[in-house]
């Protein structure tokens, strides 16, 4: 059945409508010019991805490797895991620093 | 003239089954979908493991007992697949995902976020019309609004486009990104031998180009066929030969769950003419009303005359062989058959194959054989 009119009704649902189309495209479009994999991108099995990896820096400056996988949940490639992580090692006993790798690269991060 | 036809589309209604359909899919993916994400929900119960929250300080699902989250999210997921409550259970089970996705950044997955996307659009659409214990406890619709149903269909085809545009950049089109994702052990397994530079390279080209032209193929009446057996191939070749297995199968039904929206709504708009004074063809065409839940065919027996006329079909070539009449073609036999598998939801996906050269010839003879052999007895009667 056709309404005669715009009732307030029908406006709702083309403002919901347009608004839903221009998040579904306009996100996606834009995670196309940043580097792979973006959340909300539909950005699957685009690229090589890789676990992050993490070593603590003692105070002797000996470097122990950390075996990342069994301090996190799912290795997703979206995350930038170097401070995250950083922040977990930089609690246990002698560490003065975390070196992680992760999408950004390698970084040594200075426990405070 | 603009306004009246946005209008018209915004307030159009159509009947409700496709959405059944759909939803009855969806509910059994996002029950599955709970098999795949239980390991994580389960390691992020561990307070030894490292939670990574979008915001600081953010209430999290994690925070609550997983057996919880997942009995909550199964029991919705039931009631939502079984038309149960279903503008409520589907609001709930929405909430809950969308809880789920947003509550560590480990919980994120394009799959559970397009499920989040369809179980709401669903869920407004009032899928619970049709094919639903709702249906048979009379809150049943007759028709329910049909924008929701196109974003759906729109939202299928974004997906499709952008999965196909991000994988165009140079470490996807070398074909390291399907090599290295290939399956390595168990029957399916893809040998170190075929992973060479040129068969890689050459599958991830045709892998873009299958996507973006599902992304419009869907559309179009022409190549739906076409578009449906290419969806169906590209997803369970995912599922077949790439690992990890169970996320690929999930993301599969997912994925096709949303397909059975794209066929013709127009409803009888087939005509099965078929003979009705044969026990054995009458079986057939029960089995193919039983399963048309849909509502695409219209059946007419072989003695009905008058109608028989207006559908320029002779009595002989009733009883010959099944009669599939649309309103532009007419085909019988095999291929009469492999047209009404085309609209019925079991079998949409699939029943293009039948239309293969050879498949059809051995279907053509096969058809043939039996319809001279049968034995058709219905009371008394005996052929």
């Amino acid at each position: 059945m056709m309404t005669s009119r715009w009732s307030t009704r029908l406006v709702l649902t083309a403002v919901l409508f347009v608004t839903f189309l221009i998040a579904q495209v306009s996100v996606p479009l834009r995670s196309l010019f940043e580097p792979r994999p973006v959340r909300f991108g539909w950005q699957m099995y685009t690229t090589l991805t890789y676990a992050p990896e993490a070593s603590v820096e003692h105070a002797d400056g000996e470097l122990t490797t950390i075996d990342v996988l069994s301090l996190i949940a799912d290795p997703r490639a979206e995350i930038h895991w170097a401070e995250p992580l950083a922040r977990l090692l930089c609690e246990r006993e002698d560490v003065e620093a975390v070196v992680a790798t992760d999408r950004d690269g390698t970084r040594r991060i200075p426990c405070s | 003239m603009l306004l009246t036809r946005l209008r018209g589309a915004f307030s159009a209604r159509v009947r409700p089954q496709a959405a059944g359909v759909a939803r009855v899919a969806v509910g059994a993916a996002a029950i599955l979908k709970t098999v795949e994400r239980a390991p994580i929900l389960e390691r992020l119960s561990d307070p030894a493991v490292l939670h990574v929250p979008y915001l600081a300080g953010q209430p999290s699902v994690s925070d609550v007992p997983p057996e919880l989250v997942l009995a909550a999210w199964v029991l919705l997921a039931t009631a939502f697949m079984l038309g149960l409550a279903t503008r409520l259970s589907g609001l709930a089970l929405a909430i809950l995902l969308t809880a789920v996705l947003l509550s560590d950044q480990q919980l994120y997955s394009n799959h559970l976020y397009l499920l989040i996307l369809l179980v709401g659009l669903l869920t407004m659409a009032d899928s619970g019309s049709a094919l639903s214990l709702d249906a048979v406890r009379g809150s049943a619709r007759r028709v329910i609004p049909a924008w929701p149903l196109t974003l759906i269909r729109l939202q299928v085809s974004i997906v499709y486009l952008f999965a196909g545009l991000s994988k165009i950049n140079a470490m996807y089109l070398s074909g390291s990104v399907i090599a290295v994702s290939l399956r390595d052990e168990g029957l399916l397994a893809i040998p170190a031998e075929w992973r060479t530079f040129e068969l890689m390279a050459a599958t991830a080209l045709v892998s873009i180009m299958v996507e973006l032209a599902l992304s419009i193929g869907l559309w179009l009446p022409r190549w739906r066929r076409t578009a449906f057996l290419a969806g169906l191939g590209l997803h369970v070749g995912i599922a077949v030969w790439f690992d990890p297995t169970l996320p690929l199968i999930v993301f599969a039904f997912i994925a096709l769950s949303p397909y059975v929206l794209f066929l013709d709504p127009d409803p009888r708009r087939l005509t099965i003419v078929y003979d009705d004074s044969c026990g054995f063809c009458l079986h057939w065409v029960r089995w193919f009303r039983r399963l048309d839940w849909l509502g695409s065919l219209r059946t007419v027996p072989s003695s009905d005359g008058a109608e028989l006329g207006r559908l320029g079909v002779t009595r002989d070539e009733a009883d010959r062989a099944l009669q599939l009449v649309s309103r532009d073609r007419r085909s019988e036999g095999f291929r009469a058959v492999v047209g009404v598998l085309e609209t019925l939801p079991i079998s949409f996906l699939w029943a293009p194959l039948l239309r293969l050269r050879p498949i059809r010839r051995l279907g053509d003879s096969v058809y043939r054989r039996i319809a001279l052999r049968r034995r058709c007895t219905i009371n008394s009667f005996v052929r």
